[in-house]
């Protein structure tokens, strides 16, 4: 990949797109002419035609006689006009008169006939409502002040609402539902058109093989390319949301005199977290519309490809549209949906960082795998050259070369997907099946998916697994560094306590689900849930086909970090980061030096066993407080626990000196 | 200059299986040669030009091209070219200038180097009057010098041309003839396929018959005459279709033997 010819293709991209007709509106003219339209027009007429129906006096009508002091009350009421007739119903079906009265068993009761279709119908059913509820209350006080009574008893307290959000909040609470959509809508459509000209416009102009021959890496073509529909992406929502903030302080003026005072403010941090949360989403459009794109022959048949995904994308913003719905941990893990309800929060000022990180990275997830399978597609010439029809070559298993591992970009996209599945289906096996749910999720959403990618890539399982045996030394060195491991993890948890303490809320809905007496599993079966399929199946992922991938291509201390941190992010709790990075660094580097998973296997289901097999007996805990936290952790445990750790590297470390050198 | 070592290409069709485009062939053409490819639709000579221009991969075999492998050098391959063929459009809203410069880019030559190779070229081709406009706007002449000066930006040792003067009037065609003829005086290899015989007699120092996939002959038209007692170009071509197609048919005759 070379940083100057992605440079040299994005400049060509963007100066053509800018001149492209149909990008430029899209990006520049259409939101710098739609919101004034949009807002002061509609705003202007809908306030002018409210204002000439308030004026207008309602014509009604009425059936039967009424009683003296309603009907004069009726004539004497500005806002109607009391026009009798001897057939109401025909006269309200003819739109002669918009509301009538029927007066029943001689004043026991009376009824409206409106028309609710009618918004001059519905104002005159006010109107008549109104000036009755002035004639009932008359006769109310004329029935008091003949019985002797206070007309107090009508009203005994006076009652009034009185809205305490400020103008700033109210401003929020119309934008937040209005602009999350906008702004979406306007990236995808700003996106929609480079997507398509810059593949299938390209291949329809036919330039696609004049580029092909050229000497530049069809990655660094896709990236060009990619990074144009972005950037013009997040050029177009940046252009609406200036448009929309300057129309909606011009247009809030109307507005404000009918609903209250209203601001719309953004706050420059809010404006960043906006733009923050933008980034990942504008990633993934640009990706998934290249993606569709790529597969069209034609600027036409891109359209045709496109519009059913642009309405798959759009349907999401609806989400936010329902009431009383806000942001939680599952919904922020749809794409879309997850950033429209997340600018609400942001415009209200109510959002949380942990909901703000869950949609970054779950958007960020997205994104990823969509620009790989993007990139994949656009390496295959097939694709490219809209030839033999056989675009789905890209994905066929038999065009796969053997090889011993994956390379790092499937390894990246293999990690992704386990992360995506672990999301949407663990989260839900685990709450719904409990220790089933861990274990399906352990066995088929973690182990199933690293075996299929190794079978399709026809990789060399025993290569990417390091199926490999081990020595006694090692393992002995593994048994005692995991040890001092264990013990280590329980301090650094201690101090994480100590330091945080609200992180010991988050650990305690864990420590009931590890209790194993408690939820009724039993120690063996628990065990095997917990500890050994776990040790089994993460092992398989992030030490065999990561770990062998990764190594290839990185130097010994990158690869074995970044290994350990993907296994931390994978575990989804903020709070356990530090501890489970730490594991995944020593089981990485276990793996790193004896090259056999056996021994990570092993190490992973005795760290998490020893921590089960000390909650399930509470004696055992309450001699040795200070593991579970509860006591301040002695200086002597902890020098031990050091010796340990460092004895178990040692051990490991010497005896592979040989087998490296 | 350009050597094919069992070079071929198979394209997998859903409904129709492996489909042979290039049976695997081998062919060497010096420095300073001009060989034509001569063949009717779907012969094979789009794939074959294709394949020494990396745009497509081979299935069979491989080819050297200035002496790079175009499996395993593929960027020293492209930067030893210039391809042109009917589908190697110009970008229409970029101007002569600006595309020059971004082609320029790719071929990692300097800012300074690209404007005075581009004044060059146009002086050459006489692009002055034009070098500003959109191409969009352009001629089909004009165009067609405009992809010219692409092809020669990074002064290329090899020019690889897909039936360059295909659907071009004889102003234009006559450009494109001009500079085949002026680019082996420079010393470059040309190789391009054609289906005009006239063209082929005119220009070519070599000719490979291409017909349904398989090189039938390469020899000059000298060499073609002696083999064939005939003189005319077509009338070699459909010679050398006729004997191809015999052993075939006796061969669906008599049940797979071939003398």
């Amino acid at each position: 990949m070379s940083a100057r010819k992605i440079l040299a293709v994005f400049r060509k991209e963007v100066l053509d797109s800018l001149r492209d007709r149909r990008t430029l509106f899209m990006m520049v003219l259409l939101p710098i002419l739609l919101y004034p339209l949009l807002f002061i027009f509609v705003t202007q007429i809908q306030s002018a035609g409210l204002a000439r129906l308030q004026q207008e006096r309602s014509r009604v009508s009425a059936k039967g006689s009424l009683p003296e002091g309603l009907e004069s009350l009726l004539r004497g009421d500005t806002s109607l006009v009391f026009c009798p007739s001897p057939d109401p119903a025909g006269d309200l079906a003819g739109r002669n008169i918009w509301a009538w009265l029927e007066w029943r068993n001689r004043g026991d009761s009376a009824v409206i006939y409106y028309d609710g279709a009618k918004e001059k119908s519905r104002l005159a059913l006010s109107r008549l409502r109104e000036a009755l509820g002035l004639y009932r209350s008359g006769l109310q006080r004329r029935d008091l002040a003949r019985a002797g009574l206070d007309t107090l008893l009508l009203e005994p307290f006076a009652l009034r609402a009185e809205n305490t959000a400020p103008p700033s909040r109210m401003g929020g609470m119309v934008l937040g539902i209005l602009l999350p959509i906008l702004l979406i809508v306007t990236m995808m459509m700003g996106a929609m058109y480079p997507a398509m000209d810059l593949t299938a416009g390209e291949k329809e102009r036919g330039t696609m093989e004049t580029i092909l021959a050229a000497p530049v890496d069809k990655r660094d073509l896709f990236l060009g390319k990619f990074f144009t529909v972005t950037v013009i992406a997040l050029i177009t929502g940046a252009l609406n949301l200036v448009s929309i903030m300057m129309t909606f302080s011009a247009g809030l003026v109307q507005l404000g005199a009918a609903t209250g005072r209203m601001e719309f403010s953004l706050s420059p941090l809010s404006l960043a977290l906006i733009f923050l949360s933008l980034l990942p989403l504008a990633l993934f459009i640009s990706a998934v519309l290249i993606t569709v794109s790529l597969f069209a022959r034609s600027f036409k048949d891109a359209q045709n490809l496109v519009t059913p995904v642009y309405l798959l994308l759009f349907l999401p913003t609806q989400i936010a549209l329902m009431p009383g719905i806000q942001l939680n941990r599952l919904l922020a893990l749809v794409p879309v949906a997850n950033v429209t309800l997340l600018f609400k929060e942001i415009l209200l000022n109510e959002y949380s960082w942990e909901m703000l990180l869950l949609v970054f990275f779950t958007n960020s997830a997205l994104a990823f795998l969509a620009v790989m399978l993007s990139a994949r597609l656009f390496g295959s010439e097939e694709v490219l050259l809209a030839e033999g029809k056989g675009w789905h070559l890209a994905f066929r298993r038999s065009q796969m070369a053997p090889s011993q591992t994956l390379p790092p970009s499937g390894a990246l996209v293999l990690f992704a997907l386990a992360m995506l599945l672990l999301f949407y289906a663990g989260g839900f096996l685990q709450i719904k099946f409990r220790y089933w749910g861990v274990l399906a999720t352990l066995w088929g959403l973690i182990l199933a998916p690293a075996l299929l990618a190794a079978w399709y890539a026809k990789l060399d399982f025993r290569k990417a697994f390091h199926l490999a045996p081990f020595r006694p030394m090692s393992l002995a060195g593994t048994v005692v560094l995991c040890l001092g491991a264990a013990g280590l993890a329980a301090w650094v948890g201690a101090l994480q306590t100590k330091l945080f303490p609200e992180s010991l809320k988050m650990l305690e809905g864990l420590k009931d689900y590890l209790d194993l007496q408690k939820s009724g599993i039993g120690l063996l079966p628990g065990l095997f849930v917990l500890a050994l399929s776990p040790g089994v199946c993460e092992e398989m992922l992030f030490r065999g086909v990561l770990l062998s991938s990764f190594k290839r291509k990185l130097p010994a201390w990158a690869a074995v970090s970044l290994v350990a941190l993907l296994f931390a992010v994978i575990h989804l709790n903020l709070f356990r980061l530090v501890p489970t990075f730490l594991l995944g660094l020593y089981l990485t580097f276990i793996v790193y030096r004896t090259g056999s998973i056996y021994l990570s296997m092993l190490a992973h289901a005795l760290n998490n066993g020893l921590a089960l097999v000390l909650i399930y007996y509470p004696s055992l805990s309450a001699r040795l407080p200070w593991l579970a936290g509860e006591a301040p952790f002695p200086a002597l445990a902890l020098l031990i626990f050091i010796a340990l750790a460092a004895a178990g590297l040692t051990l490991i470390s010497y005896d592979t000196r040989t087998r490296r050198a | 200059m350009i050597k094919t070592l069992g070079l071929g290409r198979s394209f997998w069709d859903p409904g129709l299986g492996e489909i042979q485009a290039l049976l695997p062939l081998d062919l060497s053409i010096d420095k300073g040669e001009i060989f034509g490819i001569l063949g009717p639709n779907g012969a094979g000579k789009t794939t074959l030009l294709r394949l020494l221009a990396t745009v497509i991969k081979p299935t069979a075999g491989t080819a050297l091209v200035n002496g790079f492998d175009v499996v395993r050098d593929q960027m020293p391959v492209k930067k030893s070219i210039g391809f042109l063929s009917g589908n190697t459009r110009l970008y229409g809203r970029l101007t002569p200038r600006e595309l020059l410069r971004y082609f320029g880019q790719l071929y990692d030559m300097d800012g300074s180097a690209i404007s005075a190779r581009s004044r060059q070229i146009v002086q050459l081709l006489d692009m002055g009057d034009f070098f500003d406009q959109r191409i969009e706007k352009l001629s089909t002449g004009q165009t067609q010098k405009t992809s010219i000066a692409r092809c020669l930006l990074h002064d290329p040792p090899v020019l690889i041309l897909d039936e360059p003067t295909l659907g071009l009037d004889i102003m234009t065609s006559r450009t494109i003839i001009d500079f085949i003829r002026s680019s082996a005086m420079a010393g470059k290899t040309v190789i391009f396929s054609t289906h005009y015989m006239e063209e082929a007699e005119l220009l070519c120092s070599r000719i490979g018959l291409l017909h349904r996939g398989r090189l039938m002959d390469a020899d000059g038209l000298d060499g073609f005459r002696r083999k064939t007692g005939l003189s005319h170009l077509a009338d070699i071509f459909m010679e050398y279709v006729g004997r191809q197609a015999e052993p075939a048919r006796r061969n669906g005759k008599e049940g797979g033997t071939v003398s």
